[in-house]
């Protein structure tokens, strides 16, 4: 037994192809006991992959992984003390809830007076008690994957692996659901790995998130971090929205990719080159005091989108297409100038 | 239910009760369209073949009207009546049991590998379907006898030193019945397997079961029914089917597939040959009675 | 062929409503117009027609040396289908007024049933003109109650074949149990009565097959068979072929038309003949079927049959002896009938009398039968 590190799960260099296609690139990752990490990444980004090779079900073809210190990664799923909750529940059809939740047990072993005992408070804690002798057949959606995560919480598992749980239902559920499992991991306290491509659901849940791209981890860091602090273009393309202004500076004047020069002021200088600029929108300001902030930009007002808490400020600038949000209507008219500002703290550079 | 409607964050509702609650008259009305197409297509004719059952046969004509209980009489006395119905059942319950298992086998595979192997099982099991019986004995006539295909092939690859014949023999006649039956028992299996979602065979290993544990546990009573349905669709085949056991099994192998043949055609004892149909057609209904049967009570999780 | 067949039941059902309907009420007036063999090349032209003959090489040489010149001199649609057994299982499942078959064929066997069941239509021999040349023993060796039915065509005889590598003369049928051919013989299970007329021919002590009409003289006969050393009993001819090709057998008791395709498919393999003790043969007879709605076609037909030219044709291309008197013989057939004492001398039917006295007891024949098979069977 190698000395107790505090990590649930390590994940060390690991990697996975299908024919020429790379789906797992040289991951590394740890899960310290407690810890709730979630993969995030646009689909095909390898993440669902990685779970599957943590969870068993696809091999890896170098690297290694450790639960609790153990290397684990040549261990059939059956061997693997991990467990799984499956988009689809995967439940199985012919047992009830209660036989459905106590099957991992079964499977350790465990006598049955406990099982009945742990089976009947695992259900108490998702609050399906009453539900015991139900067929998955006659449960909602919510229901089932509620299961789901009593069969795999029931075991105790060294790291608890979601697979998308939510994806399937709809909105409200999604977000209740999500508050139960962020309740259940304050109370319970387990590590999991949760594998998503919704943003939010990632910023709410995690203790941290790793971004995902063409199967490699492009940032891993708590979700504020992420946010504010992205690691790469992609990962701040990929968390929140943006508007990009591609912009080229020659001789310190600066123009869009057509060359046609652009009323733009920064705050800091860009040298000359190609440069990507991205802003949120929400933190562009539009009209009023925009004059004043660090950066500027005079636009042509293209057209108004209606979202319901803000109005979006569609605007152009030589070829530069941007968007502002704000939540009142503003004194111009289509085809008017207008300025925009933001401040330097909203604004990301890439060469 | 009562405490789905008491706890306030358990809202949505299941359509149980709403199920349970049809009028039993409707399912009627829609088959009715079928059940009259089965009545006057199978019924009519079973009937009358349960009345020529009963009719006489006394000179050179196919039977004569009258009534007797003789034909049925000489079925169970005439030993070579009784004996085939007997080497019947078994040479169809072997033969199901072997295309069930074998079907099950290359179900599952194509269950679970990928889609072109999925297409290469499903083409071979089509195969028998578009070929004529009488097109495949010929085929096997070129497989079994001593200077057949399977034979040389034996014999090049060094696996014998002395050519032999399968031809003629139970075996041959039990293997050609297999193939007969084994695409009902595929595709039937296939259907079944289809229905299930294969990530409980993940979510079965993934909480601790081994792959036997996870077959007795997990496949195995999901696919009971299926089994049971490809065992009796097998068996039906497989008792009909009298050309092939025939054609390839040995000169003794009288199943009753034959005898209603040879009587009905060789002897044009009609009569005779009605009462051997009508108990093969009982014992076939048994058959799937039982299976029906056995079908309801293991499957109450389909609600 | 299929498409044939459907368009001739097309035909069949719409013309008979209009036109057969009409000839079969108006009768006579119809009959005696249509009669007159000068106009009927056009009064039959595009009328079709089934005649059910024997399955196997026997339909083919049928549909080649007969329905083919047929139809090519009246311009009409005639067809051949093959069938054994089951013609006159056929025949009385379908509606009395639309026979699957216009004439069929039968031998002694399938006569006695058809005759019995009254499938037949007396024969109008005015119509048939040809009649009078055949041989007076297809008449003479029936019952009276058959002879007004149907025509005789020709027959079959039971042939011994063996494998000419063996150098073995198949001159008797005692070649059959012979030690050097143990284990390697194959005879007809299904059919089995021309397989026990095999040591009836044998056996001398009673006149012609006597002795298989009744189970107590007929018991000394499967006796004998019990004795055979058979390979691999067949079922029907393709059976009985692939036997022989597969090598199991290197014997058998072959029938005219199959040996007939052996002889002339391998020619080098394989030698038949009759054996000096004779032979158990059958008949061909074709019948009207009743409720033929193509009954001046099938009177038609059936003089054609007898036709010098038909018979010599089909003569030409097989083993069967024919029913004309004056037919070419040609080089494969030594020894054939050249007389009406010849046919008595060589040829022993199972004859219709003694089927009436095999079927009162048939159940027990095949019984025993089925006795002799799992006896001989290894």
């Amino acid at each position: 037994m190698a000395m107790d590190s505090g990590l649930a799960l390590e994940v060390d260099r690991v990697r996975r192809c299908y024919g020429a296609v790379v789906a797992v690139d040289n991951v590394s990752l740890t899960v310290r006991r407690g810890e709730f990490v979630t993969l995030l990444g646009p689909s095909g980004s390898g993440k669902t992959t990685t779970l599957r090779l943590i969870g068993g079900f696809e091999e890896i073809q170098s690297g290694s992984i450790r639960i609790n210190g153990e290397r684990i990664d040549q261990q059939p799923p059956y061997n693997r003390d991990t467990a799984t909750i499956f988009q689809s529940g995967a439940l199985f059809p012919h047992k009830t809830v209660a036989e459905n939740v106590a099957y991992g047990l079964r499977m350790r072993k465990v006598p049955k007076h406990e099982i009945d005992e742990r089976v009947a408070k695992v259900l108490e804690t998702v609050r399906l008690r009453g539900f015991e002798d139900r067929y998955p057949g006659q449960l909602s959606g919510g229901q089932k994957q509620r299961v789901a995560l009593a069969r795999s919480l029931v075991v105790r598992p060294a790291v608890l692996l979601f697979d998308e749980p939510l994806s399937a239902l709809d909105l409200s559920l999604r977000l209740q659901l999500r508050a139960e499992i962020k309740r259940l991991h304050d109370e319970l306290g387990f590590s999991a790995i949760y594998v998503t491509h919704d943003q939010s659901e990632a910023m709410a849940m995690s203790s941290r998130v790793a971004v995902m791209n063409r199967g490699r981890i492009e940032q891993i860091d708590k979700p504020e971090r992420v946010f504010h602090d992205p690691a790469n273009e992609f990962v701040y393309n990929f968390i929140g929205e943006s508007c990009c202004m591609p912009l080229r500076v020659t001789s310190g004047i600066t123009a869009d990719k057509q060359g046609r020069a652009v009323d733009i002021r920064l705050g800091k200088g860009l040298a000359d080159g190609d440069w990507r600029v991205y802003v949120r929108p929400n933190r562009v300001k539009i009209g009023g005091s925009a004059a004043n902030s660090p950066n500027t930009l005079k636009a042509e007002l293209h057209f108004v989108e209606f979202l319901g808490d803000v109005f979006r400020y569609h605007l152009r600038a030589g070829a530069l297409e941007i968007f502002a949000d704000h939540p009142g209507r503003i004194a111009k008219g289509l085809g008017d100038e207008v300025e925009i500002g933001w401040g330097s703290e909203d604004m990301k550079v890439f060469q | 239910m009562t405490l789905a409607q008491t706890d306030s964050s358990i809202s949505e509702a299941t359509d149980v009760p709403v199920r349970a609650s049809r009028k039993p008259v409707v399912p009627w009305f829609l088959i009715a369209p079928a059940l009259v197409i089965v009545l006057v297509f199978f019924g009519l004719p079973t009937l009358q073949m349960a009345r020529m059952s009963f009719n006489l046969h006394v000179d050179q004509r196919l039977y004569v009207p009258g009534f007797t209980f003789e034909h049925y009489r000489t079925l169970f006395t005439n030993p070579l009546f009784s004996k085939a119905i007997w080497t019947t059942v078994q040479l169809a319950l072997v033969a199901s049991f072997f295309s069930v298992a074998i079907g099950y086998t290359f179900a599952i595979l194509a269950w679970l590998k990928p889609a072109r192997w999925r297409l290469l099982f499903v083409g071979l099991a089509l195969c028998p379907l578009l070929i004529s019986e009488i097109a495949i004995i010929f085929g096997w006539w070129m497989f079994f006898p001593k200077n057949g295909l399977l034979s040389q092939a034996l014999l090049s690859a060094g696996l014998i030193t002395d050519k032999f014949s399968l031809m003629y023999t139970e075996f041959a006649a039990f293997v050609g019945l297999v193939y007969v039956t084994l695409p009902y028992a595929f595709f039937i299996l296939l259907s079944v397997l289809d229905g299930i979602d294969e990530q409980i065979l993940e979510s079965s290993a993934d909480l601790g079961a081994p792959p036997l544990v996870t077959f007795r546990e997990v496949l195995f009573p999901l696919t009971r029914t299926g089994l049971l349905v490809a065992f009796s669709q097998s068996f039906i085949w497989a008792m009909g089917t009298y050309a092939t056991p025939s054609a390839l099994g040995p000169d003794t192998l009288w199943t009753m597939g034959f005898l209603i043949q040879e009587q009905m055609l060789g002897k044009h004892n009609w009569p005779l040959a009605s009462a051997f149909s009508m108990l093969l057609v009982i014992g076939v209904a048994a058959a799937m009675l039982l299976t029906r049967s056995l079908m309801s009570k293991r499957s109450a999780f389909h609600v | 062929m299929t498409q044939k067949r459907t368009n001739s039941g097309m035909s069949r059902r719409t013309v008979l409503k209009a036109v057969a309907a009409g000839a079969a009420f108006l009768g006579a007036p119809a009959i005696i117009g249509r009669a007159l063999v000068t106009s009927a090349k056009a009064a039959f032209e595009g009328e079709s027609l089934i005649a059910v003959s024997w399955s196997g090489n026997y339909e083919q040489v049928f549909r080649e040396t007969v329905i083919d010149p047929f139809n090519a001199h009246y311009n009409t649609k005639a067809e051949t289908v093959g069938g054994w057994d089951q013609i006159v299982s056929q025949i009385k499942a379908a509606p009395a007024d639309n026979p699957p078959f216009d004439v069929s064929v039968g031998e002694e066997y399938i006569s006695s049933a058809g005759l019995a069941e009254g499938l037949y239509q007396k024969t109008d021999a005015t119509k048939i003109p040809n009649l009078k040349a055949v041989y007076p023993w297809f008449y003479e060796t029936r019952p009276d109650r058959a002879k007004d039915y149907g025509i005789p065509f020709g027959g079959g005889t039971c042939m011994l074949l063996a494998r000419k590598a063996l150098g073995i003369d198949p001159t008797s049928w005692a070649l059959l149990w012979d030690q050097r051919l143990a284990g390697k013989v194959t005879a007809d299970s299904a059919a089995w009565w021309w397989t026990l007329s095999v040591p009836a021919v044998m056996d001398k002590t009673s006149p012609g097959l006597d002795e298989m009409y009744a189970m107590t003289t007929a018991e000394s006969l499967f006796a004998k068979l019990d004795q055979l050393k058979i390979a691999k009993w067949f079922k029907d001819g393709a059976e009985q072929a692939n036997i022989l090709n597969q090598g199991d057998a290197d014997a058998a008791m072959s029938y005219s038309s199959d040996a007939y395709t052996f002889l002339t498919q391998s020619p080098d393999e394989y030698v038949v003949k009759v054996p000096a003790e004779g032979t158990s043969a059958w008949t061909d007879w074709y019948f009207k079927v009743r409720g033929t709605r193509h009954a001046d076609l099938a009177d038609l037909f059936m003089n054609y049959m007898l036709e010098k030219e038909t018979q010599d044709r089909f003569l030409s291309k097989s083993l069967i002896f024919m029913a004309r008197k004056d037919v070419t013989v040609p080089p494969q057939w030594n020894n054939y009938p050249a007389a009406n004492e010849d046919f008595h001398r060589m040829f022993q039917l199972i004859t219709m009398d003694g089927w009436d006295k095999i079927n009162a007891d048939y159940q027990a024949y095949d019984d025993r039968m089925k006795q002799t098979i799992a006896r001989t069977t290894g």
